[in-house]
């Protein structure tokens, strides 16, 4: 087991024993929000693949707190806590991919309620997943959301400061792109339920739209990058071998 | 069933062979219009097959032992990503280099691996694919050609069609019923290898919407063929031919078709200057989807380099794929509606054209988008 594998696992029993109205004391107390910070500075100097890991784990729970966005605001500012927006501390491009790294956590979560609902829900004598038109639906959910995750994990390595403006870019655009026909055809497949207050779709699906929008959605983003792209005299292979370290 | 997908890096000596196919690309491909490039991998030259040959380029990661080059997966990725990118006409040796000489290899005689696979990484053996029918597109498991046992050998009769350069191959594996009923579906299917220039065999191009000639119709009339016509074992030949879908559907073709209209469209916001802001948010959405799908391909090409078997992965990147290469010449074409008439220059145009009229085959060749959401949704256990 790796370091970064250790800690996720923690990291996961941290989270899930988070109290629900005020989690903060707990994560301070946990060491995790200054896991970031260098290791001669009492963190633990975890780079972005081992950040990726915990963004997903924090997406997937859809009351989880801001803690990955806090963990990197503490790089500046020590004693900062419960802190939502990074933009201003650590710039777009960083804000953007943490988001879209929360994205990807949303959608596993999204597609295990899908699948799980689609095997057990029955209609005409079967369980809905029968249907070839909801394994269409299905199928193409889960391409999304592996796409999804490939376009933002790929990207992220190295240290934290290293990002760069494009991986951000491809990172936010797919995930982006994802999120839209992810929740449709998760909302499509579960019926009636996936509209009531009381079944979890919603929590997720809102989180996943929240995201979306904040620090550039797909428009802006891909403005950036195809004008980089333009300004570039290199062929498109070559620029997408780029876009990732 | 279904495996993560893992974020891949080509080793550095793979990625050294990048620099080396560029520069044999730029020597060999100048001149050659765009329109003409578009066509990729269904662009048959055997001068141009014999050329990469030459270089040790066909049958890359086939043993050296059967004339191949012994190199790893990834660095096939990086030579036929370039191939692909550029739009090198590689169809003479693609079938039988990408599926051909691995099935051989798998479940071929030794003396079929020794006499056609070196043949193969020469350039000097082609192959074509003969699963289709009349009758049996998707529903493959109703194919009809019959063999049966004959003196000597095997007594076959049939038909495939859309058999991608059968005109031009020398060799066709096909997958036929050597015994029960169309009723058996896959039980009773058998694969055999079938010289293209044998009494009985005749193949005869059909003409596609755009004027080439590169699918075939194919008949056999009481063909008779040796007994070690037959590949790997009678009866197996669903399970082959399952095996050798996965190495046809496994690489990167499956994203790059439209990429040479995505150059020159490119190419010529770069001459004219001034992209508006909807020119360059298309160009990103183009790139960010590249970049997505050639990291998916490369992590299947790692499941690949790992012995795994990536059915399921490698349709998830083909239905995803070739819905983004469709999905290409509409988005350009509504771009440059938005030009002034006669500005285009018409070498984009032809391209355009040739990608837009294309493009709805991206989604049938190789199995059907409807047929590769079917094993998905077997992979997640919905079936
Ligand atoms: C350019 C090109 C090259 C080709 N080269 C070769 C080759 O070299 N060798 C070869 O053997 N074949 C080749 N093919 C044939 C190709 O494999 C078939 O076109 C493909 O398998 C589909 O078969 P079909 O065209 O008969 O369509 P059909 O199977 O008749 O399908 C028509 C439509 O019905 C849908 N459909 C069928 N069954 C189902 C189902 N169970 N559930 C849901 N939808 C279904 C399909 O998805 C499709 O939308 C080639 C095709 C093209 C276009």
């Amino acid at each position: 087991m790796s370091d970064g594998d250790l800690f996720l696992d923690q990291y996961i029993r941290v989270l899930d024993g988070l109290p629900a109205d005020d989690p903060w004391p707990a994560l301070h107390e946990s060491g995790f929000l200054d896991l970031l910070r260098p290791e001669a500075d009492g963190g633990a100097g975890l780079e972005l693949d081992a950040v990726f890991a915990l963004a997903v784990e924090t997406g997937r729970r859809p009351h989880a707190p801001a803690v990955i966005e806090t963990m990197a605001a503490r790089l500046i500012d020590p004693q900062a806590i419960a802190v939502a927006d990074i933009e201003p501390l650590h710039g777009r491009p960083l804000a953007a991919a943490l988001a879209a790294a929360h994205m990807v956590g949303a959608m596993e979560a999204i597609e295990e309620l899908t699948l799980a609902y689609a095997l057990q829900r029955r209609q005409f004598g079967r369980e809905i997943g029968r249907f070839q038109a909801v394994q269409n639906l299905v199928a193409v959910l889960v391409e999304e959301v592996r796409a999804a995750r490939m376009a933002v994990q790929a990207g992220l390595v190295g240290p934290l400061a290293a990002i760069s403006p494009r991986t951000a870019a491809l990172a936010k655009i797919r995930a982006g792109q994802a999120a839209v026909t992810v929740a449709a055809s998760a909302h499509a497949v579960h019926g009636a339920i996936g509209i009531s207050e009381e079944y979890a779709l919603h929590h997720h699906v809102r989180r996943l739209r929240a995201w979306r929008i904040a620090h550039g959605g797909e428009n802006w983003w891909s403005h950036e990058l195809g004008e980089w792209a333009i300004s570039v005299d290199r062929d498109v292979t070559t620029l997408a071998r780029g876009l990732t370290p | 069933m279904l495996q993560s997908f893992e974020p891949a890096r080509i080793p550095d000596a793979d990625e050294a062979l990048r620099k080396d196919v560029r520069e044999f690309l730029a020597a060999h491909l100048t001149g050659m219009p765009a329109d003409r490039r578009a066509r990729s991998w269904m662009g048959f030259d055997a001068d141009f097959t014999r050329a990469l040959a030459r270089r040790g380029w066909i049958g890359l990661t086939l043993p050296t032992r059967y004339g191949g080059a012994g190199r790893s997966q990834f660095a096939r990725f990086v030579l036929i990503e370039e191939l692909l990118a550029a739009g090198a006409p590689v169809a003479a040796h693609w079938i039988a280099e990408r599926q051909s000489a691995p099935l051989l290899l798998r479940y071929g005689t030794e003396t079929q691996r020794a006499e056609i696979v070196p043949a193969i990484c020469r350039g000097e053996a082609f192959f074509c694919i003969g699963m289709s029918e009349p009758n049996s597109g998707s529903d493959l498991a109703s194919v009809r050609s019959r063999a049966e046992r004959a003196a000597g050998g095997w007594l076959l009769s049939g038909s495939k069609i859309w058999t991608t350069y059968g005109h031009r191959a020398d060799y066709m594996i096909a997958l036929v019923r050597t015994s029960g009923g169309v009723e058996d579906r896959n039980r009773g299917l058998s694969q055999l290898l079938i010289p293209m220039n044998i009494p009985g065999v005749t193949a005869r191009p059909i003409r596609d919407l755009a004027g080439d000639e590169h699918f075939s119709e194919v008949h056999f009339d009481d063909v008779l063929l040796n007994d070690d016509a037959l590949i790997g074992e009678e009866g197996s030949g669903w399970d082959q031919v399952i095996a050798e879908l996965a190495f046809e559907r496994s690489g990167p073709e499956r994203i790059y078709s439209s990429t040479v209209l995505v150059d020159s469209w490119i190419g010529h916001l770069r001459t004219r200057g001034d992209p508006t802001p909807a020119e360059a948010a298309l160009t990103g959405r183009l790139l960010a989807e590249l970049a997505t799908l050639r990291q998916m391909s490369l992590s299947v090409t790692g499941m690949l380099a790992a012995e795994l078997n990536p059915v399921v992965e490698a349709s998830i990147v083909k239905d995803l794929g070739t819905s983004f290469e469709q999905s290409i010449p509409g988005l350009i074409a509504d771009q440059l509606a938005s030009e002034t008439p006669g500005s285009v220059p018409p070498e984009l145009l032809a391209t355009l054209e040739y990608v837009a009229s294309m493009s709805p085959s991206f989604s049938l060749r190789g199995g059907t988008r409807e047929i590769l959401r079917g094993i998905i949704a077997r992979g997640l256990g919905l079936r």
